[in-house]
């Protein structure tokens, strides 16, 4: 069958391609929702992949043999060379990387170079223990953070303001190690017994059954991160109570309560919940110490100890993972900041 | 051993019940920290009265132990965390103070025809958790795997064994015909795991007094109580939990805030934490590690005796054992093993004589020699000791620089080349080390010394049938050990284990370092 004339005509066609490269121009334009969302999901995915390499990178670089470290000082060389081919540990480092980046593109992280275990069985459960020791952390931080920086923000200089300063300063100034040491003692071992010292989760029993495990390594986290929140929600109120609209709303006769939460707080919300995001990395960086510390069977822990023993597939996926995690937490800050931003919620491209 | 006695039982129960003002005020700010979170620290009493109610018929007892990821159930891999294995595998033979140097545990009976000849016969009645009675070929099996299984730790041992030389006399006996004389053969099998011949180490089975129920690597373990445990009325306990924890500070947390009951090998610095504690039991014994400086032979000045003699010579040994273990120590005399049944302890060191020793150095032209010792945190205090006698030569004017490194870069290509470097040895015999560390073909010589009169006189030893000749010929390679030997020993470290109020029946197994765990009791 002949083509149709209006499928060989030049002009039809061009207008075609125009049309369809205008319209995704027009799609991926940066101020428009579909381009920032793609902008940003395709920054984070270079980004984790950066960051893989980066990690597969550092630990060749890194002193020491996988083989060596399994088998420990009593191995004779000959065992340690075994073991070195049967974890193909003699092959070269690119193609290792080539190897496991096909693989982890289909969610296969192959398997643990130490304990036989697929890295998903050695991984998934510590991400749930992870996860709900930050949600829990954030639970105990945030709702308080954003108060107190409010609260702060509108009576600047009160006994309020410089009691949260200067508790602020001193979170952020003490490293989480001696937090959770001072609050294990307070009231785990020495003053009150009343929670548990160390988080040993039992298989046997539903997470959300072992609440009080978490309840220490929460609150150190939560206090670890909780300053840099209350910092920058005090700030972005402070900037936004200045601005001469909120003086109108005053002078209108508004009732402070409605100046500060209707007028006020929805204009300093971008900044809060972009401070909540990077607060959030921050708390999944917080882990590792915290879950040494309380003995809570963790992502942080694993990442420790894989990278003690230089298991280098579950510090890879262990990386990825976290990578994606505070990619995804950044592109939700982002989205919500956007979304609490009028102008940018509203804006066309 | 330390036992709670009644006193102190009594003490602890009425401290746990009665309530003065103070407690009141502790009881009143947990009571508002208990309504701010209702639901959280409910279930964590909950939780820990359904232990104490469950604990009256058997119990469950939690033990907490160094572990990581790494923590492996294979018992051809492991090296002195032994933690797990030994609750569910058992050797034929483990290490005590009888005059032989060790009781039958699998084994009935450990014959010597002669030094190229052995017998061992099985114990009458042992079963594997899953019933079936412990054959010899279970123990060809276990032999075998030991020998040939990649990540062995054991092949070196039994480098005497000769596989087609294994016969099976009947379903109990096994004859071994060596391809070289092992006099000493009986103290290695301390080290051998009997296993199934189906031994799957996700699932693994033996003959000791837990079964397996979970595992997971790098937090947790959870076995049960074998029924049919050979050992008459015993295990005391239902299960038995142990948890990997990293930290020696958690791990002392844990067991002052009632989630564990046994804490092992206690780091000495955390020890005081626990004693303050009333009805907290403390057991400390000389175990079977040795720490050492190894003395690199092959890098100079170390090649000298007279300058291995000299570092010898500048060690304050009960300095070291006060400062570095903070008196948790026995001075030593540069001999490994301390358990071992030929060890002799008659031997004494070389005296502590700065005067002596800077003489040999300028002898040998190393006085100003730079000396550099690698260590790392393998092992308790394992860190402090390196440093202490760093600071101890330095005082005496050497050029001494003490490197911490972490175990990966440790034992990482350049092992073999550091000039001194601190290590650790556990759970090994005499004979054991020697044939690991001190022979031309040793696979683990990190010293590179060898010494044709002491690989002679160990060949010697071997081959000798007699035990009063084959101790001679022992203290006679100890005496070299001390006088040109290569190693740094200077105190034995004690092994601490800690247990809470409610933990009866702490006998302690010093060669693997563990209290008996057939034996442990919850007594609340």
């Amino acid at each position: 069958m002949p083509p149709s004339s209006a499928s060989i005509d030049p002009v039809v066609t061009r207008q075609a391609e125009l049309s369809f490269r205008t319209r995704l121009r027009n799609w991926l334009q940066p101020r428009s929702w579909s381009g920032f969302l793609v902008r940003r999901i395709g920054a984070g995915a270079v980004t984790v992949l950066v960051i893989s390499l980066a990690v597969f990178l550092a630990t060749e670089i890194l002193p020491g043999d996988t083989a060596r470290v399994i088998l420990g000082q009593e191995a004779s060389p000959e065992r340690v060379e075994q073991l070195r081919a049967l974890l193909h540990l003699d092959l070269p480092a690119w193609e290792r990387y080539a190897l496991w980046l096909k693989r982890a593109v289909f969610g296969d992280f192959g398997t643990s170079l130490v304990n036989d275990m697929t890295v998903w069985d050695f991984v998934a459960h510590r991400f749930a223990v992870t996860g709900i020791l930050v949600l829990f952390a954030s639970i105990l931080a945030y709702p308080v953070a954003l108060t107190l920086g409010v609260l702060s923000a509108v009576r600047p200089g009160s006994f309020l303001d410089r009691a949260v300063a200067s508790l602020t300063v001193i979170f952020g100034a003490v490293p989480n190690v001696v937090t959770g040491m001072v609050l294990t003692l307070l009231f785990a071992t020495s003053v009150w017994a009343v929670l548990p010292a160390i988080s040993s989760i039992s298989p046997d029993k539903p997470l959300w059954d072992q609440l009080s495990l978490f309840v220490l390594p929460a609150l150190t986290l939560a206090l670890g991160v909780v300053s840099g929140v209350v910092y920058n929600a005090r700030a972005a109120m402070r900037d936004v109570m200045q601005m001469s609209y909120v003086t109108s709303a005053r002078l209108n006769g508004l009732p402070e309560s409605n100046v500060i939460f209707l007028q006020a707080l929805p204009n300093a919300l971008p900044t809060c919940i972009q401070a909540i995001g990077v607060a959030l990395a921050d708390t999944l960086g917080g882990a590792v110490v915290v879950e040494i510390l309380f003995g809570l069977p963790g992502v942080g822990s694993a990442l420790n100890q894989s990278v003690h023993n230089r298991d280098i597939q579950v510090v890879q996926a262990l990386t990825v993972i976290i990578a994606v995690a505070v990619v995804c937490v950044f592109i939700v800050s982002d989205v919500l900041a956007r979304l609490a931003t009028p102008r940018d919620r509203t804006r066309r491209a | 051993m330390a036992r709670m006695d009644g006193e102190n039982a009594v003490a602890y129960e009425e401290s746990k019940t009665s309530l003065n003002r103070r407690e009141a005020l502790r009881l009143g700010a947990a009571g508002v920290f208990a309504l701010a979170m209702p639901g959280v620290v409910t279930s964590a009493r909950a939780a820990s009265q359904a232990g104490a109610a469950a604990g009256k018929a058997g119990g469950q007892l939690i033990i907490a132990a160094s572990g990581n990821s790494g923590d492996s159930l294979d018992p051809n891999t492991l090296t002195y965390s032994s933690t797990r294995i030994n609750q569910i595998c058992e050797t034929l033979t483990q290490q005590s103070t009888d005059p032989r140097g060790y009781d039958f545990v699998v084994a009935e009976e450990v014959t010597m025809e002669n030094p190229s000849r052995w017998v061992i016969r099985l114990r009458k009645g042992i079963t594997f958790h899953d019933g079936r009675p412990v054959t010899v070929d279970d123990l060809i099996y276990t032999i075998t795997n030991a020998l040939k299984s990649p990540g062995s730790t054991n092949g070196t041992l039994l480098n005497a064994v000769d596989l087609a030389g294994l016969k099976k006399l009947d379903e109990r006996t096994l004859q071994f015909d060596l391809k070289r004389p092992d006099s000493m053969l009986d103290l290695v099998l301390w080290r051998l795991f009997i296993v199934p011949q189906d031994f799957d180490k996700t699932n693994p089975i033996g003959t000791g007094p837990f079964k397996f129920k979970s595992f997971t690597p790098g937090s947790r373990s959870e076995f049960v109580r074998n029924e049919n445990y050979w050992k008459e009325g015993k295990p005391l306990l239902d299960s038995l939990v142990t948890l990997s924890i990293q930290d020696p500070s958690a791990q002392v947390n844990g067991l002052l805030a009632g989630q564990a009951d046994v804490v092992t090998r206690l780091d000495t610095r955390l020890l005081a934490l626990v004693e303050r504690k009333p009805g907290f039991q403390v057991s400390e014994y000389t175990s079977s590690v040795t720490l050492q400086i190894n003395m690199n032979t092959a890098i100079k000045p170390l090649g000298d005796v007279r300058v291995r003699q000299a570092l010898k010579m500048l060690m304050d040994r009960e300095a070291i054992a006060k400062q570095a273990f903070s008196g948790h120590a026995s001075v030593a005399n540069d001999v490994f093993a301390p358990l071992d049944p030929y060890h002799d302890s008659s031997i004494k060191p070389l005296p502590y004589d700065p005067d002596k020793a800077k003489a040999l150095l300028k002898e040998a032209d190393a006085l100003r020699a730079e000396f550099v010792i690698d260590t790392n945190n393998g092992f308790p205090n394992q860190v402090n000791l390196a440093n202490v006698i760093g600071q101890q030569w330095k005082a005496q004017g050497l050029n001494v620089t003490v490197r911490n490194l972490d175990e990966a870069t440790f034992y990482g290509p350049e092992y073999k080349t550091r000039q001194l470097s601190s290590s650790y040895w556990p759970g090994h015999t005499m004979s054991s080390l020697i044939l690991l560390s001190r022979l031309p073909e040793s696979p683990f010589n990190a010293t590179g010394w060898t010494d044709p009169d002491f690989t002679r006189i160990f060949e010697q030893a071997r081959a000798e049938a007699s035990r009063e000749k084959r101790q001679e010929l022992m203290s006679e390679l100890q005496r070299i050990e001390v006088e040109r030997g290569p190693e740094l020993i200077p105190v034995y470290p004690k092994a601490i284990d800690a247990s809470s109020p409610h933990v009866a029946g702490m006998t302690e197994q010093a060669f693997t370092l563990r209290p008996d765990y057939a034996s442990l009791q919850r007594v609340d």
